[in-house]
């Protein structure tokens, strides 16, 4: 009888452990989109992961995934706005559902708990630093050159492969500027070189360094040496 | 034409480039007359210097292999895609040789001319290579809406042919990646420089250029890549001249230069905001 009531209890203990419902946590630091993709990496137990999406926003099947857990979606094409989806964690037949949203342009919703400092300090004592801090996160970098006029002094530079992968920046870019407007991306950053840094004369090849989100940080005619670029990489960017 | 080449290891492998028929008339833009050419003192003042040396920029890793085809100029022009896209900070992505084979050989495996091959990478683009595998170089034998929706990411931009040696030498010294046609024969191996120094036909293999070099013994050598694995010559590569294969062989090929390249709209871009 002994025996029989601690194997009922442990049955019933198994059976409440296969019973419970997977745990699924969306990471809220991945949501938002990064070069044009949301990657988010959901955690917890949950032996697959399907996403339904709320909004007129599709993510990759999970088919074609490495991981098929991943949420992978392409932002661009989508208008600003929020995107809602749930997250449907699935093990041993039991299911949770998670829903997250991801906002796609502007700026998130205000903080709902505000949380003012009643008591500001009367007496502040800035100390200026005499080393100014670089003026953006790490952001990329953009040539624009027109390559049927490319000298043997810009060809030392561009064509250095392996200083340009060197460079501790996101990316790097080369466009030349023909046919821009059949590509939104270079049209962009031609028009910001004209703009920006043409706008007073000159002439092609620009450097230029944009931060993170695409916007300029400053330009120059692109120097004749690598070494001119890597120090303004690294007073730019800070690395 | 797919003559058949003995690799050092006992390999058999194709070559692959068509002689374009009498009649036939490129259509493709001079890069001599696309810019200003460089003079020789600044083709010097690169090459000399030894900063287009193809071989420090790009390893052996990129080596490809058409094996027993006669895909050659597949595999030359998606390999120069790949490296001109490198070139502009885009990342790494092999191009699948076997599929631009098969947008140009007209079903039959037979070769294919330089100038089709580089109107197919402007037009159409390469695939990556997970979608046509080494031996599927006809349309029937992978899935091709796959293919071609990969091929539409990977497309050249500018694209120009080459006709003289100072053209072909301003290009590589420029930064740009070459496609030439050289002539494979029994002595098409390299010699202890890594140079060949045979090969004086019409051309029948097309192969990638990714530099040049100057040397006190040869001159003017450009830095080349073959589609026959790293057996073959220095890991893959060899050494040619304008002398030794280029001045023969441009009597009929087109040789073409890759100036840049478009973006990969589902690549890592820059941000537009």
């Amino acid at each position: 009888m002994r025996y029989g009531a601690a194997i009922l209890s442990m049955l019933v203990l198994v059976s409440a452990v296969y019973s419970a419902p997977p745990t699924v946590e969306i990471p809220q630091d991945q949501l938002a989109p990064v070069n044009g993709y949301v990657i988010m990496q959901p955690k917890g137990n949950a032996k697959e992961v399907t996403y339904i999406s709320l909004s007129n926003a599709y993510p990759l099947p999970s088919a074609i995934l490495k991981d098929p857990k991943q949420f992978v979606l392409s932002t661009n094409g989508l208008a600003n706005g929020t995107y809602s989806f749930i997250a449907v964690g699935s093990l041993n037949d039991e299911h949770t559902v998670v829903p997250f949203s991801i906002l796609i342009g502007g700026q998130p919703n205000p903080n709902p708990n505000p949380n003012p400092n009643p008591n500001p300090n009367p007496n502040p004592n800035p100390q200026p630093n005499p080393n100014p801090s670089p003026v953006s996160a790490v952001g990329w970098i953009i040539v624009i050159e027109e390559t049927s006029t490319r000298t043997p002094e810009t060809a030392k530079v561009l064509s250095d492969v392996k200083f340009w992968e060197s460079l501790p920046v996101k990316g790097w870019r080369f466009y030349d500027p023909s046919r821009a407007s059949e590509d939104a991306t270079k049209r962009y950053f031609v028009n910001m070189a004209n703009e920006k840094v043409l706008k007073n004369g000159g002439s092609y090849p620009v450097l230029m360094f944009v931060d993170p989100n695409g916007m300029f940080v400053k330009g120059v005619p692109l120097p004749n040496d690598t070494a001119t670029i890597r120090q303004m990489v690294k007073e730019t960017f800070g690395q | 034409m797919n003559e058949q080449f003995t690799l050092p290891d006992g390999t058999v492998v194709g070559t692959g480039l068509m002689l374009p028929p009498p009649q036939f008339k490129s259509d493709l833009p001079v890069y001599e007359d696309s810019g200003p050419m460089w003079t020789w003192e600044q083709i010097d003042s690169v090459v000399k210097a030894g900063l287009a040396d193809g071989r420090k920029k790009f390893d052996k890793s990129l080596i490809k292999n058409q094996r027993n085809h006669g895909s050659c100029n597949g595999f030359a022009g998606s390999s120069a895609q790949t490296r001109a896209r490198m070139r502009r900070g885009l990342s790494r992505v092999d191009l699948s040789g076997a599929y631009l084979y098969s947008l140009i050989n007209g079903n039959r495996d037979n070769g294919s001319m330089l100038d089709d091959g580089m109107n197919a990478l402007m037009k159409q683009g390469c695939a990556e290579e997970q979608y046509a595998k080494w031996n599927q170089i006809y349309r029937s034998q992978y899935d091709t809406r796959a293919a071609d929706a990969s091929a539409a990411r990977f497309k050249a931009d500018e694209c120009y042919a080459v006709g003289t040696k100072q053209g072909l030498f301003s290009a590589l010294a420029a930064g740009f990646d070459c496609v030439v046609a050289v002539h494979v024969e029994s002595g098409f191996n390299v010699n202890r420089d890594g140079v060949v120094t045979e090969g004086r036909g019409p051309g029948n293999h097309a192969v990638g250029c990714d530099g040049a070099i100057w040397d006190e013994k040869y001159g003017y050598l450009t830095t080349n890549y073959n589609s026959w694995d790293v057996v073959y010559g220095i890991d893959g590569r060899m050494l040619c001249s304008w002398e030794y294969q280029y001045q023969y062989t441009t009597k009929y090929h087109k040789f073409y230069a890759i100036r840049t390249t478009g973006d990969d709209p589902q690549g890592n871009n820059p941000p537009v905001p």
